[in-house]
């Protein structure tokens, strides 16, 4: 779906990828974490063909993403983390748009602006933030295009919204469309990203599905600070450790701790997970 | 698929565009009409016992509100294009670049002046109606859509789509930037103009001072006066020639191009 060959980017003398490379597969909801400023939209940008890489090579569905080809783009929809609808009346904004994707079903917008109870007749204008948020997910899902790149689709949504959002990713999900989720809100997707990729300032840090990490790291809630952890986080009655998994037991993986244990272990993480 | 023009995804996206922009369009229009309306107003107000307002003035304010709607239609209709956010939403439409830009023509060129002009139009026939001592005849009837007036819609649309083509240039400050761009080269080329007439063309025009000609210039298009007579050097008409060659096609095709270009490689 997405192959990404040492990708170099950077805004005039700050540089955000060094000889990045990466394969994104069709069927996954990949997410895409990082700390502020590491480059997670500037990747969705590349990938969506808003920003032009400076050296290597990123093919999407065969396409070069910059030459922003309609074949291209009637398979990708990418979804800004500051969406601002046009002066229009949602129905009509997704009819007249819906035209230019080849597999867009109205009645599945229909069905999902209901799940998320947003008013199709209102103007983008007339509604809340986080409404015209909701309005945009529930387009781009019915566009049914193989590329969705979400930038921090959960913020702006209130609790509710955040459980329904997981469910509809979840539905919308096939075997030969790819999801491209980065956000800061782990929590609100736990449960829903697999594969997970952490970046990193000029790389990827980890690049990997749930049940790799789980196998190879142990995420365990116990009293103390284990002698074995390679991170340790104190939560209410206790420390969630996280240590090498060599019990080869499966474990519940918490993508905080991961996050947070690939941050102060580089290069641990990249060992133990070198394949 | 075609990736560089389809012309069934060209009909949709013109009708996505009108339907999405008309609002706007019909805001500008209105705008127009409302000016005329006010002025009709304002001789029913101050000018009373006054002759009124003749058609031929009326005539020729319909055609200046049609092209100066032509003028500014890519700063409402498509300011939003080249800006970091609100542009992504149309620049990852699947469409071509070129039916993107032809697109943005239609509405600018021709959708949004015909609007306009057919709005006041409507607005000064009937006033006209209303009040014919206020309005003294149809303005229709003055309208003269011949050859003066193509050749100045014709001048209207390069400098349109040197607007288009400034529009996509600049991210900030377009109206401003804009005008002090046009200004710019209003004065080079007018410097160019003096250093050939002052220094190249010396003789030439010293010739035309001893023949006690009087040609007034006053568009560009009136340079073609030069040519009628035979007295002046070759080299003179070269200088027209190529002057036209330039106005009439460098000009219009460095637009095109340049915002073809600009649109194809726009980063967001």
């Amino acid at each position: 779906m997405v192959t990404i060959d040492n990708l170099s980017f950077n805004y005039s003398k700050h540089v955000v990828f060094n000889d990045v490379s990466m394969k994104l597969e069709a069927g996954k909801i990949y997410g895409l974490l990082g700390q502020n400023g590491v480059g997670k939209t500037t990747l969705l940008k590349i990938m969506s063909g808003l920003l032009k890489l400076k050296s290597g090579s990123c093919k999407v569905n065969g396409y070069e993403p910059f030459q922003r080809e309609p074949g291209f783009l009637g398979e990708l929809f990418f979804i800004p983390e500051d969406f601002m609808g046009p002066d229009l009346v949602v129905n009509k904004f997704a009819k007249l748009r819906g035209e230019f994707y080849p597999n867009y079903d109205h009645n599945k917008f229909s069905r999902l602006m209901t799940e998320f109870e947003v008013n199709g007749n209102s103007k983008f204008t007339k509604l809340s933030f986080g409404q015209q948020k909701k309005a945009i997910i529930a387009f781009a899902l019915s566009t049914n295009t193989k590329l969705i790149l979400m930038d921090e689709p959960s913020n702006g949504l209130d609790i509710p919204s955040k459980a329904q959002l997981r469910r509809v990713i979840s539905q919308a999900s096939t075997d030969d469309s790819c999801i491209v989720i980065s956000t800061h809100q782990v929590r609100d997707l736990e449960n829903l990203i697999d594969p997970i990729i952490i970046l990193d300032k000029n790389g990827v840090l980890l690049n990997a599905s749930i049940d790799e990490i789980s196998q190879k790291l142990c995420f365990e809630f116990s009293p103390t600070v284990s002698d074995k952890s390679m991170y340790s986080e104190q939560t209410l009655g206790g420390y969630i450790n996280v240590c090498k998994n060599e019990s080869n037991k499966e474990c519940k993986v918490n993508i905080e701790a991961l996050f947070n244990s690939v941050h102060q272990n580089r290069e641990l993480i990249k060992d133990i997970f070198k394949k | 698929m075609n990736e560089f023009f389809d012309i069934n995804r060209f009909f949709q996206l013109v009708r996505k565009e009108t339907s999405e922009r008309l609002h706007m369009m019909l805001k500008i229009a209105a705008i127009f009409s409302a000016l005329l309306a006010g002025y009709w107003l304002s001789i029913i107000i101050f000018s009373s016992g006054d002759p009124g307002s003749v058609a031929s003035s009326r005539a020729s304010f319909i055609f200046f509100a049609a092209i100066f709607s032509m003028l500014i239609a890519p700063f409402n209709l498509y300011k939003s294009y080249n800006h970091r956010k609100g542009g992504i939403d149309y620049v990852l439409l699947p469409a071509s670049v070129s039916e993107k830009y032809l697109s943005m023509l239609i509405n600018c060129v021709i959708l949004l002046p015909i609007i306009t002009f057919v709005s006041v139009l409507a607005v000064d026939t009937i006033i006209t109606t209303i009040t014919p001592n206020i309005f003294n005849g149809y303005a229709l009837s003055s309208l003269n859509l011949g050859d003066k007036f193509a050749k100045g819609y014709a001048e209207a649309i390069i400098m349109q789509l040197g607007f288009i083509y400034c529009n996509l240039l600049f991210r900030k400050y377009k109206v401003t930037k804009t005008l002090l761009s046009t200004i710019g080269l209003y004065i080079f080329f007018a410097m160019i103009l003096v250093l050939l007439i002052t220094v190249v063309f010396k003789e030439d025009f010293k010739l035309m001072e001893e023949m006690n000609v009087n040609i007034r210039i006053d568009k560009f298009s009136d340079f073609a006066k030069l040519d009628q007579s035979g007295e002046y050097s070759s080299l003179f008409k070269t200088l027209y020639y190529s002057s036209q060659v330039f106005f009439y096609g460098i000009l219009p095709a460095w637009f095109i191009f340049g915002s073809y270009h600009r649109m194809k490689t726009l980063q967001y």
